[in-house]
């Protein structure tokens, strides 16, 4: 008996070989881009892009379809082409603004629901048509996709645009306590540029912050731990600042369940880099007006965009989740968050210190 | 084989093998959809619960002195032996058809997830004649290659650090138990996922005696608490709580998340070294199947666990969706369980009994 089951088992084994799939004939899709059909016979429907490389040529395919809904874009996509398209190896997903000002949680929910696709797939957003972007070509560029994917990466990672891919989107999304965000990237002449972030209500795109904005954005959310921020102060100068050092602390104040007081402090330390004004760096007294200036610039920009925020009733900074600690279920739950956002009192204070101005006096 | 025994320390690796299973995977999310925010907490008096459990099949094992608690059943009286047969053999068949369901169970989670064309059916043949040869080698032999298996699939709890930078504190929230469903089938089914210990009280008779060499089993299963505290803290602090109840699989989802420069898709690894333990707990069940059945019948050990995996199998072929097969599992695991809870009572009645006629 044990033979016979012996030979069965290397005979069941075989079975490891059935699910083969063969590198060559696979087309390893790299980016897909969505977008809304705005005008024309086909208005409403959505416009998929997909780019793909290929291994013998080592260059860059794209394919564009017209569909109803995101999955089915697959089969027409196939049609297209000689290699069998997979999502394995997505690496971004490019959405057009329009359609993010639809509601696109329909179509992170799929990627979502997929155990073919990482959580880790990059989403942003692109202003123009994605179709365009990916299917250009470029002077500099030999493959766009992977240069996308790398600006995504090197951008997040300097802090002028957020590290968003579907596991974050989706936590953001789901979660009470905050709304989601996603970068901004654009066509510019010569390439791809990225162009701030984008603002989300639930899963739809509201307004979109600049690139400064969102910088100084990222110093609130405290993610900003080291990098350089251009100020352009009133009085006609230019201040390059690098940070060393970001401390950031959120407090929470409730006064009888009604007065929401919410103290943001931020503490930079750094050096100047390089500085365009009327100033003398070396002296003392003015080096402390200029930190009071560079403070006094921060803080107008944090008001800004807690201006944006309460005006569009968001919370993307997830400011929720600090007030929903200080609360009970229930009192959580009436606050309707983030729609009373206009209603608390958001204080920033900002203090600046200059270690120094670098090596010449 | 009376005559063969292993040391006590094994018994560490055997509850702990025997307890951790599939359930692993979709934990985090049954406690989060049952008991809501901080629902982790949970997993604490739960497993305070089976240590007690533990503590009680501790208390049949001082006082069998290492005895099979199939002689202390059939020694209460001389007619005891005609009425359990009937008991011994549905029980052995319904621990054969867990333990099929178990790994059927496992198949249809790896078939959706990583290898969609492969037959179902094969898989389970194959899993079951892997699980022949290692319940025929006998218990020595299950032990050591546990101990093994134990030993290739821990460090995976290393991989937990990687999720050190993303993990935030704010999104515990203060708030407990809210947002919860069903709080009661919660507490059922975190239960289940310690469901395991109780092979334990079969291999009494093959445990080498040494004073104290129960605590393994504690150890054990206290490790087993550990590993689900930690990674559903670990899914709690890296996912909303909302999307924690939405997501089917969250240490799926955990693990899909870890990419390295020369490797990523490490889920995928994971996932089949979590084979050999879904391979172990069915082995034990199937074990104490085995010589549950030997009482009754007086064949050979390799006809005896063919005849039970075959029945086994054929008992679970008409479960042929996830759905059907999810809701097989969950009622005979509710089965297991009952009997869980039941039979160290049975058996402390006994010894009680014996003791208050023998004294």
């Amino acid at each position: 008996m044990a033979r016979i089951l012996m030979i069965s088992l290397i005979l069941l084994m075989q079975s490891g070989c059935m699910d083969q799939k063969i590198v060559e004939e696979l087309g390893f899709i790299h980016t897909i881009g969505y977008e809304s059909i705005e005008e024309g016979e086909n208005i409403g429907k959505l416009k998929v892009t997909v780019s793909f490389p290929i291994a013998e040529t080592l260059e860059q395919q794209t394919n564009t379809t017209v569909v109803d809904t995101p999955r089915e874009s697959m089969l027409f996509l196939n049609q297209k082409t000689d290699k069998n398209l997979v999502l394995g190896q997505v690496r971004s997903i490019l959405i057009g603004e329009k359609l993010a000002e639809k509601g696109v949680w329909d179509l992170i929910d799929t990627f979502y629901r997929d155990p073919v696709l990482r959580p880790t797939v990059k989403l942003s957003l692109v202003k123009g048509s994605p179709q365009q972007m990916l299917s250009k070509d470029y002077p500099n560029y030999q493959m766009v996709d992977t240069v996308i994917e790398e600006l995504l990466t090197k951008e997040a990672r300097l802090n002028t645009i957020p590290e968003m891919d579907i596991h974050k989107f989706a936590k953001d999304y789901l979660d009470d306590a905050i709304d989601p965000i996603a970068p901004i990237i654009l066509q510019s002449e010569d390439g791809i540029m990225s162009e701030g972030i984008g603002l989300f209500r639930d899963d739809q795109l509201v307004t979109s912050l600049p690139e400064i904005k969102s910088r100084v954005f990222f110093l609130l959310t405290g993610e900003f731990k080291e990098g350089k921020l251009l100020i352009k102060t009133n009085k006609e100068e230019n201040v390059l600042f690098s940070f060393l050092k970001n401390k950031r602390s959120i407090k929470v104040a409730i006064n009888n369940n009604q007065d929401i007081d919410v103290n943001l402090s931020i503490e930079l330390k750094g050096f100047l880099l390089e500085y365009q004004g009327k100033k003398d760096i070396n002296n003392e007294k003015q080096m402390a007006e200029m930190e009071g200036d560079i403070q006094e610039y921060i803080e107008n920009q944090i008001k800004e965009i807690l201006e944006i925020m309460k005006e569009h009733k968001i919370d993307n900074l997830g400011i929720g989740k600090y007030i929903k600690r200080k609360m009970d279920y229930q009192t959580w739950k009436n606050l309707d968050w983030p729609k009373s956002i206009d209603r608390i009192n958001i204080h920033p204070t900002v203090t600046v210190t200059i270690i120094d101005t670098g090596l010449v006096k | 084989m009376q005559n063969e025994t292993f040391k006590p320390f094994y018994l560490f690796f055997i509850t702990y093998m025997t307890q951790m299973g599939i359930v692993f995977f979709s934990l985090p999310n049954s406690i989060a959809t049952h008991f809501g925010y901080n629902g982790w907490i949970m997993i604490i008096p739960i497993s305070v619960v089976v240590c007690i459990q533990i503590g009680l099949i501790a208390i049949i094992y001082r006082f069998n002195k290492g005895e099979s608690i199939f002689q202390t059943i059939e020694s209460l009286n001389s007619k005891a032996k005609m009425i359990v047969m009937p008991l011994y053999i549905s029980l052995s068949i319904f621990w054969s058809i867990l333990s099929v369901t178990i790994a059927k169970h496992y198949v249809h989670v790896m078939k959706f997830l990583y290898f969609p064309q492969t037959d179902m059916q094969w898989f389970v043949l194959l899993t079951l004649i892997l699980t022949f040869y290692l319940v025929t080698r006998g218990i020595i032999t299950i032990v050591h290659i546990t101990t093994i298996f134990f030993f290739l699939s821990a460090p995976i709890i290393f991989l937990l650090f990687y999720f050190v930078p993303d993990f935030s504190f704010l999104q515990f929230s203060t708030f407990l138990f809210n947002e919860n469903t069903d709080f009661y089938g919660g507490i059922i089914e975190v239960y289940t996922a310690f469901l395991g210990f109780e092979v334990i009280l079969f291999m009494f008779p093959y445990i080498s005696k040494e004073k104290s060499g129960f605590k393994y089993v504690f150890w054990g299963h206290l490790y087993t608490s550990f590993v689900y505290l930690i990674v559903t803290i670990f899914c709690y602090g890296f996912n909303s709580i909302q999307q924690l109840t939405r997501q089917v699989y969250p240490v799926v989802t955990l693990m899909k998340y870890i990419e390295f420069e020369f490797i990523e898709r490490l889920d995928s690894i994971i996932f089949i070294l979590f084979y050999l333990k879904v391979l172990i707990t069915i082995t034990m069940y199937v074990w104490i199947s085995l010589i549950t059945l030997k009482r009754v019948v007086k064949w050979s050990d390799n006809l005896i666990v063919f005849v039970l995996l075959a029945v086994g199998y054929l008992a679970t072929l008409p479960f042929v969706t996830k759905k059907e097969s999810i809701s097989l599992l969950s009622a005979l695991t509710n089965v297991q369980l009952f009997i869980s809870v039941i039979l160290p009572l049975l058996l402390l009645m006994i010894i009680f009994k014996k003791r208050r006629s023998n004294g």
